[in-house]
């Protein structure tokens, strides 16, 4: 190998006059070669937005690209060479990215590298990797800050998300304050945790899905700081009964609650106001006869507008349960003293 | 004392070239130095090129003397062109037909000159060859030794495989 052909400044000047296939030959010649030659060659290519994306975030509903929804990607290997990509090949990617409204992600994507890459293009360029991306939808396990992170812009109005954990949630919510300006809709569900979700930071939030596992006082309070919030579908567990007092939903119309434990409900409830609400439901919430008199009375009592409230699938829980006692106790009655004395202990 | 300007060129091994100014200039390295130190009658070394090749470089220098010499910093978007074309002139074809030792010491030679349309000869020269080849060609046409294991040619092939030619 003669010494022109080890000097850097030299073999990169003899790659910059071939084309892409030679210069991936190159590569393959010797490890000192590889990396400019792999970086001449992506001056060289087209960086396929179909092939960035798939190895960026596997693509649902971009038919208007004529991309597959196929999930194609070896991430855990990618690495991306185009270091030396210019300010014009970059405008020109985003003006592709840019026709990208509908993003979802289908599972953890990102490679180290190419969250460097990004984060350093996007430092240097500027601009929004999606400017005009409405909606972002992560699936289970699809939680990945770098990637949401990436997804984000001021243009986006749909944020669906679902997760195991607590932590991943957080830090994304932290990444969605200053871009959730426009968010209108939110839909979350959590096996785990809970979320700092904050009402305030949604300025345009006006319906709202939430479920998690892991819920207080303080983050109803938080939920009902999103000051346009008109529709609100929620299922959260609370180890301990909550003390709540004086949280006010200023423009929530519709409510949905559904697999509640009762007491966190009636706390919820009985310590909110919601002075536009017209309808509510609750949905296998196991509310006995009395408390949801009495709820359908405090809802009347704080909306003028307030047109009914509706109890779904309680009869398992409540009316179910006194017609299977009374079966029983036609058929045995030890069994119905025994049952009675349970009624009467634990107001069955 | 109508001549022309003329300076001396010293090679590696010794051997002097008596040219005319504007030849010696086509290199940038003279054209600073003969700057740097004024007009002189000592001739200017070039340790790091030997007679034969220096005697190839003043060849070159003398066919293209009157060429326009490149902007220093050319628009970036014309170097994209020049980078992109590989013909070369019939005269500079035939000038570089030399063997593989002669053409990557002019490549050096111009290169610590800072002759860069020689340079660029020379390098596009070196293009043409690899042209069309496999890395196994390539490595048997300049006695480059793989050091790659085949997993990590297979892993070069699959990072690269999905960006297409423009």
């Amino acid at each position: 190998m003669h010494d022109a052909l080890r000097i850097p400044e030299l073999f990169v000047n003899i790659f910059s006059f071939l084309n892409a296939s030679d210069l991936l030959s190159c590569a393959l010649v010797c490890k000192l070669w590889s990396e400019d030659a792999q970086i001449a060659r992506w001056k060289v290519c087209n960086v396929t937005l179909k092939a960035l994306l798939q190895r960026l975030a596997p693509l649902d509903g971009l038919d208007e690209l004529g991309l597959p929804d196929e999930v194609n990607g070896q991430y855990s290997t990618l690495r991306i060479n185009f270091k030396d990509i210019s300010s014009q090949d970059w405008e020109g990617f985003l003006s592709t990215t840019g026709q990208v409204t509908h993003l979802h992600v289908t599972r953890p994507c990102l490679h180290p590298s190419s969250v460097t890459l990004l984060q350093s293009l996007l430092s240097t360029y500027g601009g929004d990797l999606f400017p005009n991306l409405k909606s972002l939808e992560l699936d289970f396990d699809a939680i990945e800050v770098p990637t949401v992170g990436f997804a984000l812009s001021p243009s986006l109005r749909t944020f669906k998300a679902t997760s195991y954990g607590y932590d991943d949630l957080g830090a994304i919510f932290y990444r969605l304050h200053p871009h959730s300006t426009n968010i209108d809709t939110v839909d979350l569900w959590m096996e785990r945790g809970s979320s700092r979700f904050q009402g305030q930071f949604y300025p345009n939030l006006r319906i709202l899905k939430y479920a998690c596992k892991s819920f207080t006082g303080e983050a109803w309070a938080a939920l009902a700081d999103a000051p346009l919030l008109e529709d609100l579908d929620i299922s959260v567990y609370m180890s301990d009964i909550p003390i709540v007092h004086d949280v006010t939903f200023p423009a929530l119309k519709r409510l949905h609650m559904e697999d509640m434990e009762a007491g966190l409900t009636l706390a919820l409830m009985l310590g909110s106001h919601m002075p536009v609400l017209e309808a509510a439901s609750m949905e296998e919430i196991p509310l006995r006869k009395h408390h949801q008199s009495g709820l359908r009375q405090h809802l009347a009592d704080n909306s003028p507008v307030f047109k009914g409230i509706a109890f779904v699938d309680v009869e398992e829980t409540d009316e179910g349960h006194r017609s299977l006692i009374g079966t029983l106790l036609a058929v045995h009655p030890l069994l119905g003293f025994f049952l009675s004395m349970l009624r009467f202990l634990f107001g069955l | 004392m109508s001549a022309a300007p003329q300076v001396t060129l010293e090679s590696s091994d010794g051997e002097k070239f008596k040219v005319d100014k504007e030849v010696a200039e086509r290199s940038v390295l003279i054209k600073n130095m003969i700057e740097d130190v004024g007009e002189s009658d000592n001739p200017i070394p070039l340790p790091n090129v030997n007679a034969s090749v220096l005697k190839k470089v003043l060849e070159y220098c003398e066919h293209h003397r009157g060429d326009p010499l490149p902007a220093a910093d050319a628009d970036p978007s014309n170097d994209d062109n020049r980078k992109r074309a590989t013909e070369i002139s019939d005269w500079d074809q035939k000038f570089i037909q030399v063997d593989q030792e002669m053409l990557f010491e002019i490549i050096l030679a111009a290169n610590y000159m800072d002759i860069k349309p020689l340079l660029d000869v020379g390098c596009k020269t070196v293009a043409n060859m690899i042209k069309g080849k496999t890395p196994e060609e390539i490595r048997k046409l300049f006695n480059i030794v793989n050091d790659f294991t085949p997993e990590e040619e297979a892993q070069i092939k699959k990072e690269n495989e999905w960006a297409e030619d423009r």
